[in-house]
């Protein structure tokens, strides 16, 4: 035997153990027992020897704690005392009915502190359901820690994230040995056709095959592997669970199916589980790419995004070096391609949340503080509570009661009450869970991911049982100090003093969120006021792809052919006025850019030209949507199929490409070696569109007239009506399916649900935190009136008093305001600083809006001011009417 | 009469070569079945209680040599009363008849392939 043997009482953890025998039991045999525990604990070595002898005890003990406490009839055992059953467990049963009951007889309190602590863990469980889906939890592939994405990006802005070029792809996927697999996807929409009636999908098309990175299990037949990206590779397909029910009722019915795509018929070998990406449609397909040989080796086309997984034995840091030196042998064999470019490694998580982890950041806060805010009232109701019972709490103690009876009782009832609200808080999250998806923002990944899971149910109810356990024992132990009798006379408690102090806090909690709102609100405001740049009433938008047309010798004069014969066509509907063609919609955030060259100037050695963002669009385009023309001229149909062709540059072209300058009548190129548009000459400058969204950067834009630029297979279509928008869709879908069997328009909005979409982002976010910060004003006014309604009933003598020797109602009743209002002030002139604080952490977030933004202070403060007042007048009108005389006589 | 309670044929078993303490019980126990019984200090506590109370077994002044002299617990020992001995044959007899005729099944008698 080890020297530990020779203790003589058993170890802490061996006595807290041995309390859960009957007091008889383990005065026979418990310290016996502990010996045991000892012995057998030193005997035995190695951790799992000792943790499977740990389990195998405490389950033991457990046991027979159990079967010793419970009442059993037939057994003659003469270590019980009391045959019925033992004290304790009786005991507590019908302490915890006795501690119900009380509640019961108070259900004002016992509601109201209920219900706020439902409320505040209602909300915390629903938002960090979403926190833990979206932000916390792992991505739904084996090992995602290995997983990551490449971008490119220049060499002084390693953060930027640029699509990569598939020479790039190529190189950094054969000549690097740091990942096990690699991939390149892109994303389109493409026209599904059969089965069912044509529709609109989201298709991610991929070089070499993602499901080999990802290691995605199908959920029906197989996924594709990167020997099937070959150009003769037969056509597959695979699709997402949606679509596969969508299209054949079931993942496991769609296997080997025919479907056709833009055209192309396809098999489908297998289903996997729906896209968590934003962006992306639950109905969605995949394809091997299966380009050409001379394609994969394009440097100069950038659309790719790569992924990729990390071999088991390297780290992050050596394969992103990897990286780095086979980017600079490649800037070096190929510099005009890859000047200034660089490869940047990222977890795929943060690339997938990253956009969203700072709104999910700000939710979760402002959540947190609702919690606090309703933690703080149930503290409050609690000490009050606890304040009104002091009384009788003293002559129970008095009459001999113990502390410890006392306090046990006490915490027996605060333990019902975090048992309901957490339940309570559990429902109103189940519920809010239906709703969310509408509040929230619609840009969130993953939001298929969100359930209530169980470490966010756990999370709940220890939330609730902490904060009403601590508050619970706090009024606890200050009433159950004193045993003197005095104390029953006395009116004065400590808990008056906490009881403001509690309240100042809600108000200034309070205050954060209401501001914090109010921000996000105005910013929504001035995004919503912020110029596009086109006309939004009245206009419609879709877009039309041109469907094939058979093969011909010219496939760009067929198309042009066929978006002209369409305008017609919509332009001579009724309530038409005009229609427009644009290769990308305003507003639609999608685009490609270029290099832009100059011909009148002369680019140094080794430096790349700037880029431009390039549109092709309709000479009535820009009178149809309402763009106003700066310079010069528009372009007409005419221009490009004979002479030098023209194009339009915006205003932020022309700032940044010709400042001090003017520049009609200067030629330019596009592409690299000038390749992609002949030399152009400048014709007219036009208005800056918010292209992303409102509120974002304008970008410079060449503007191509459609003539030149025949090739286009899809163009956007803008219509200005004469009335609503939405009534003349009917018309247009005939009209369009009625040109070409094949035709379909899609997609349709009115320009301002375009812009809309933009900014819906900030609008979800500051709608939910209106809605907390609603929540916590209304709480905050129900502390203030507890407190305020219990600091008045306590000052009865002194109020008695003051009105019996002359002092007016009116008097009594602005000094109870005017001491409550004092507290209250304070509280929100706290709340004011630390809103400015949380406002600049977030001002990212903020559009055009400052974090001490006056208006949205003034009227946060006084919004609160006038709350907090109605809800203090109340008691005090109370205060104000008390009869003097039954005060004095002591009653 | 009902079969024994497992715990209680095992300590009734061990004290049928002597009196022991508990914990000599208990050891005894698992080295026996090389560790496939262990019992547990409760389980152990409360069958001692129980067989005590239906005089199956009884408290007796254990060998002072047996008590480990530098730890302050005095273990109490336990031997077989008659009574215990009677109820202990019983119970073997029950499991050699039981083993008995599991010998004579063919389903047992199969030689393992």
């Amino acid at each position: 035997m080890t020297a530990q043997s020779n203790h003589e009482t058993p170890g802490f953890v061996a006595r807290v153990a041995l309390r859960l025998l009957p007091a008889a039991f383990r005065q026979l045999h418990g310290r016996e027992i502990a010996r045991i525990w000892r012995l057998d604990w030193s005997a035995r070595t190695g951790t799992s020897a000792r943790l499977r002898w740990l389990l195998d005890e405490s389950i033991d003990i457990l046991r027979t704690a159990a079967r010793e406490r419970v009442v059993s009839t037939g057994r003659r055992n003469p270590s019980h005392r009391h045959p019925q059953g033992d004290p304790l467990m009786t005991g507590l049963t019908h302490e915890l009915l006795r501690a119900g009951r009380r509640l019961l007889r108070t259900p004002g309190f016992s509601l109201l502190a209920v219900g706020t602590l439902a409320l505040g863990t209602g909300a915390s469980i629903a938002i960090f359901s979403v926190v833990h889906g979206v932000l916390l939890q792992p991505l739904p592939y084996p090992e995602p820690d290995r997983l990551v994405t490449i971008y490119h990006a220049p060499l002084d802005a390693p953060m930027e994230q640029n699509a990569v070029s598939f020479g790039n792809f190529a190189d950094w996927r054969n000549q690097t040995s740091s990942f096990e697999a690699m991939a390149a996807t892109f994303s389109q929409s493409a026209r599904l056709s059969h089965p069912g009636d044509p529709r609109r999908v989201t298709l991610t098309g991929s070089v070499a095959s993602p499901f080999d990175v990802l290691q995605v299990r199908p959920l029906a037949g197989r996924v594709f592997h990167s020997e099937e990206d070959r150009p003769d590779a037969p056509a597959i397909a695979v699709l997402s669970r949606t679509l596969a029910r969508d299209l054949f009722g079931s993942a496991t019915a769609a296997v080997d199916q025919s479907i056709e795509l833009d055209g192309v018929p396809r098999t489908v070998v297998g289903v996997v589980p729906d896209p968590i990406e934003a962006g992306l449609d639950p109905a969605h397909i995949w394809l091997p790419s299966r380009f050409s040989e001379e394609m994969r080796q394009k440097r100069t086309e950038y659309w790719l995004r790569v992924i990729a997984r990390l071999r088991p034995e390297t780290s992050p840091t050596a394969a992103q070096a990897e990286l780095d030196t086979l980017m600079s042998v490649l800037r070096r064999e190929h510099p005009q391609a890859n000047e200034n470019v660089t490869a940047s490694m990222r977890p795929m998580r943060e690339t997938l949340v990253g956009d969203v982890s700072q709104r999910l950041v700000l939710l979760q806060a402002a959540v947190a503080l609702l919690l606090l805010i309703a933690c703080a009232n149930v503290a409050n109701l609690l000490m009050t509570r606890g304040d009104q019972r002091r009384g009788e709490i003293a002559v129970r103690r008095a009459l001999g009661a113990s502390r410890r009876r006392v306090i046990g009782e006490l915490l027996l009832e605060s333990g019902w009450l975090a048992l309901a609200g957490g339940l309570g808080g559990l429902a109103i999250a189940a519920g809010a869970q239906r709703i969310l998806p509408v509040l929230l923002p619609t840009d969130l990944p993953r939001i298929s991911d969100i359930e209530l899971s169980v470490p966010v149910a756990v999370f709940a109810l220890a939330l609730a049982a902490t904060s009403s356990l601590v508050f619970g024992v706090l009024p606890a132990l200050f009433t159950t100090r004193n045993r003197r009798t005095e104390e029953l006379r006395r009116g004065r408690g400590g808990g008056a003093v906490v009881g403001s102090g509690v309240v100042i806090a809600e108000v200034a909690l309070a205050t954060v969120l209401l501001i914090a709102a109010g921000l996000l609100l105005r910013s929504f405001d001035q995004l919503r006021s912020v110029d596009p740049g086109f006309e939004t009433s009245n206009l419609l938008t879709f877009n039309l792809p041109a469907p094939s047309l058979g093969s011909d010798a010219d496939p760009g004069a067929q198309r042009f052919e066929y978006f002209r014969t369409a305008t017609e066509a919509l332009e001579a509907l009724p309530g038409v006025e005009s229609v427009g063609l644009i290769s990308n919609l305003p507003g639609s955030g999608r685009g490609t850019g270029a290099w832009i060259n100059f011909q009148d100037r002369v680019l140094p050695e080794n430096e790349t030209p700037p880029i431009a963002v390039y549109r092709v669009a309709s000479a009535d385009y820009f009178t149809s949507a309402g763009i106003s023309l700066r310079a010069g001229r528009f372009t007409t149909d005419r221009d490009g199929a004979d002479g030098t062709p023209s194009v339009l540059v915006n205003e932020a072209a022309r700032q940044q490409f010709w400042p001090g300058e003017d520049p009609l009548g200067k030629v330019i190129t596009l592409g690299p070696n000038g390749g992609w548009i002949p030399p152009s000459t400048v014709v007219g400058v036009v208005g800056n569109v918010q292209h992303r969204g409102l509120g974002t950067d304008d970008l410079p834009v060449v503007y191509m007239p459609h003539a030149l630029a025949r090739i286009w297979d899809e163009m956007g279509v803008v219509v200005r009506t004469s009335a609503a928008p939405e009534q003349i869709i009917g018309n247009v879908r005939r009209t369009v399916s009625g040109l070409h069997p094949d035709a379909a328009a899609f997609d349709f909005a009115s320009a301002e649900q375009l812009l809309a979409r933009s900014v819906a982002p900030t609008l979800a976010l500051g709608r939910l935190l209106a809605l907390f910060a609603a929540t916590a004003l209304v709480l905050a006014a129900g502390g203030i009136f507890a407190t305020f309604s219990y600091a008045v009933a306590r000052r009865h003598r002194e109020i008695g008093i003051r009105l019996a020797v002359g002092a007016a109602a009116r008097g009594v009743f602005t000094m109870v305001v005017a001491e409550a209002m004092a507290r209250i002030a304070t509280g929100i002139v706290i709340g004011l600083v630390l809103a400015i604080a949380v406002a600049r952490s977030f001002s990212a977030l903020l559009y055009d809006v400052p974090p001490h933004d006056p208006l949205t202070l003034g009227l946060g403060a006084i919004g609160l001011f006038l709350v907090s007042l109605l809800a203090v007048a109340l008691p005090a009108r109370r205060a104000s009417a008390l009869e003097p005389a039954p005060i004095l006589r002591g009653d | 009469m009902r079969p024994l309670p497992h715990s209680s044929f095992e300590i009734l078993l061990t004290l049928a070569a002597g009196p022991a303490h508990g914990f000599g019980i208990k050891r005894s126990v698992e080295e026996r079945t090389e560790g496939a019984v262990r019992l547990g200090a409760g389980t152990l506590y409360t069958a001692l209680q129980r067989l005590e109370a239906n005089g199956h077994i009884a408290q007796v002044e254990g060998d002072p040599a047996e008590q480990d002299q530098s730890a302050s617990v005095r273990w109490r020992f336990y031997e077989l009363t008659d009574d215990g001995l009677d109820v202990l044959r019983f119970e073997v007899r029950r499991l050699e008849r039981a083993v008995g005729f599991a010998r004579n099944l063919p389903a047992l008698n199969r030689a393992p392939v």
